[in-house]
């Protein structure tokens, strides 16, 4: 795999022997607001500025600076030389130290400074415990992120994927669970049968996905923190690509119990469903819309797979894709502006962003085998499975595509989840 | 033939897809001797004729639809970039004539650009914006000028309320105002849309008798007659688009003026 080490390569030389991911960010920096987030003070067994820093060059919206080229590395406000950040060209400042309160806990005490004005522009304390020490940093970063841009951060939140590891007959899945930047991957599922389509509900406690355990597909909903698990579709031939309702205990979901794929809302609790769609061209892979007015869902009823609409009560649905002859894996952005959809490009597929208000379009990945878009839940960014089975992240809004490559495995249908509560 | 169907029906079991068709069909071929032809070979071929003449069909059905979602979309599209052209236009022809009004003289008003609304109940949301008039003598103030565009732009949005609003600090600002008739018109527009007449009735009336030399005195002349029109006072309507005829011979106004009288007549009203 190609690699293009920006300034991060150092960081990582002094990565963690626990890490489980490498990050590499390409592509431009232009447009991006110049920050630089000093090494904190006190000591702590994570380096905090450095995921800060990671999480913010990841978001495509800052380019940070390495700890090396920094003129100083202050750790309190009073310590800032503000005319040394300006000469190193950078707008904000991120200054900060870790402060033991007792044995167990750890304080994040930080700053934002406007390098320009010379204002501070926020001054927070985050706790956090020994194992939530990362998770904590991830906070920083969205406090940092919302200072600074206005938008709230969601470096804090996590992300569910599958992975799939060894050759036939050993060939294993596993359903994951991880930080928003691919560290501390749990297994919360394992299976000799391929699991599919994982999907969040809207308090991040349960994951409803697709297994083929009993050698065909159905659907359960687990809980991810106690593990317990509940099959909530099991109808005869598909059961497939769930998706939570914004408000209720419900999914979207594909069956073909009446002869062809169709787009079904199952209540999970009363087990009833409604069918929303009715064609003789397939219908699938249906997302909510963010006010859960209704779905946009995959169907080749025009001949070839393009992204369609429809609302809860059926109806007609309405095309939204005609760029491109292929358009499908939909995926609604949480504040409602763009549609992210697998599209066809130069003889593969990328991840493609179409701004549902101007119907301008553009692509976010170049490609070969893309797949599986999903929002943050901040709409900023975008999370996608690349060619060879490994994580991206896309800006939405700026120009950085990361990697967050798993040293095991091939990676599938990631999920990002929503803002922690 | 008809025994068999209405067996059929009986068992409460009507073939409901192709495949139960062809099942139906290889049944009564194999149980009926006493049919004189066998059936069940015809048939089959008859079927999968028709089967994949329908699959031809759901084929070409597809075609079709995605050429009509296609069409729709560019419809749709082309109706929006139509919408952005006139904008611009509309911009430049304001930024235009916004160069060429301070080099004319005073005397010149009837043969500038002036912009007519082309149809009667005019919406305000699509018809030409007023040109903003800035007579050599007076010169109109960054905060009115302000207000003003703030006003048009709020009646472009369609919110009348808020525009009049904005509208009338133009009016009460500066009773020497340049842009004081065109506010009163556009009020007296956004008055029509609101349905509010007496209101509207009144504000063109401002632009009649505070500003006949201008060039919207003209227009508020006409809607005048048309909102009397509206109100059924025929008379009043009458005699009001025949002042526009005469007062303002040549305009648009006044061929508009002239269309409407001669609807009247041909009204019998």
């Amino acid at each position: 795999m190609p690699r293009l080490f920006i300034a991060l390569l150092l960081i990582f030389a002094t990565l963690p022997a626990h890490a489980a991911l490498q990050i590499d960010i390409t592509q431009g920096t232009d447009g991006t607001m110049p920050i630089a987030v000093v090494p904190f003070g006190g000591g702590a067994p994570e380096d905090i500025a450095q995921i800060v820093s990671a999480d913010l060059a990841r978001s495509g919206q800052f380019n940070t600076l390495a700890p090396s080229a920094m003129p100083e590395q202050p750790i309190d406000p009073q310590q800032v030389n503000l005319d040394a950040w300006r000469t190193v060209k950078r707008d904000y400042l991120v200054v900060g130290r870790v402060v033991r309160p007792d044995a167990v806990n750890f304080a994040l005490e930080f700053y934002v400074l406007d390098v320009i004005s010379g204002q501070q522009l926020t001054a927070m304390s985050v706790s956090a415990s020994r194992a939530d020490l990362r998770m904590g940093a991830h906070r920083v970063a969205d406090i940092v992120y919302e200072a600074i841009t206005g938008v709230k951060g969601a470096f804090a939140t996590r992300i569910a994927y599958i992975t799939e590891t060894g050759q036939p007959p050993m060939r294993r899945y596993s359903l994951e669970v991880a930080d928003s930047d691919g560290y501390n991957p749990q297994s919360i599922l394992e299976s000799k049968e391929p699991i599919m389509s994982p999907a969040w509900s809207r308090d991040g406690r349960k994951l409803a996905y697709v297994s083929f355990e009993s050698r065909r597909s159905s659907i359960y909903v687990q809980d991810v923190y106690s593990g317990r698990r509940e099959l909530v579709a099991s109808f005869p031939s598909i059961n497939g690509s769930p998706s939570w309702a914004p408000g209720g205990n419900k999914l979207a979901l594909t069956l073909s119990k009446d002869g062809n794929p169709e787009i079904y809302v199952l209540d999970v609790a009363t087990r009833q469903t409604t069918r929303l769609t009715n064609s003789a061209a397939i219908d699938t892979e249906a997302s909510w819309l963010p006010d859960g007015s209704g779905v946009v869902f995959t169907s080749d009823r025009g001949g070839r797979p393009q992204t369609y609409q429809v609302g809860v009560g059926g109806g007609a649905p309405k095309r939204l894709t005609f760029d491109g002859g292929y358009n499908a894996r939909p995926s609604v952005s949480p504040d409602g502006q763009f549609l992210a959809t697998v599209q066809s490009c130069g003889g593969g597929f990328c991840i493609a962003v179409l701004d549902l208000k101007t119907g301008a379009s553009r692509t976010l990945s170049k490609g070969s085998q893309d797949e599986a878009p999903s929002f943050a839940p901040n709409s900023a960014m975008l999370l996608y499975a690349s060619g060879g089975g490994v994580l991206r992240v896309a800006s939405v809004l700026g120009q950085a595509n990361s990697t967050l490559s798993l040293q095991k495995g091939k990676v599938r249908d990631p999920a990002w989840g929503p803002f922690r509560q | 033939m008809k025994q068999q169907h209405s067996n059929i029906g009986r068992l409460g079991w009507m073939p409901k897809t192709l495949t139960q068709v062809v099942a139906v069909a290889c049944l009564l071929g194999a149980a009926t001797p006493l049919l004189a032809e066998p059936l069940a070979m015809p048939a089959q071929s008859v079927l999968s004729e028709m089967m994949s003449r329908q699959q031809q069909m759901q084929a070409e059905l597809n075609e079709l639809r995605d050429l009509v979602e296609r069409q729709g979309y560019e419809l749709e599209m082309l109706k929006r970039s139509n919408k952005e052209a006139y904008m611009d236009t509309d911009q430049r022809i304001r930024a235009l004539d916004a160069i060429v009004r301070p080099t004319a003289g005073a005397g010149s008003v009837p043969t500038e650009v002036t912009p007519v609304p082309t149809t009667p109940a005019v919406v305000p949301t699509s018809p030409p914006p007023p040109v903003v008039v800035a007579p050599p003598a007076q010169t109109v103030s960054a905060d009115d000028q302000a207000k003003y565009d703030q006003g048009l732009k709020l009646l472009r949005a369609g919110q009348y309320q808020p525009a009049i609003k904005m509208f009338d600090q133009v009016i009460k600002a500066n009773p020497a105002s340049p842009n004081r008739p065109n506010a009163l018109y556009w009020t007296g527009e956004a008055y029509v849309v609101l349905g509010d007449l007496k209101s509207a009735l009144n504000a063109f009336e401002q632009v009649v008798q505070g500003s006949p030399a201008h060039q919207k005195a003209a227009d508020a002349q006409l809607k005048m007659g048309y909102i009397y029109y509206d109100q059924k006072n025929y008379a009043r309507a009458r005699e009001t688009l025949n002042k526009v005829k005469t007062q303002f011979p040549g305009t648009q106004a006044a061929t508009l003026a002239d269309q409407r009288l001669k609807r009247m007549q041909s009204e019998g009203v």
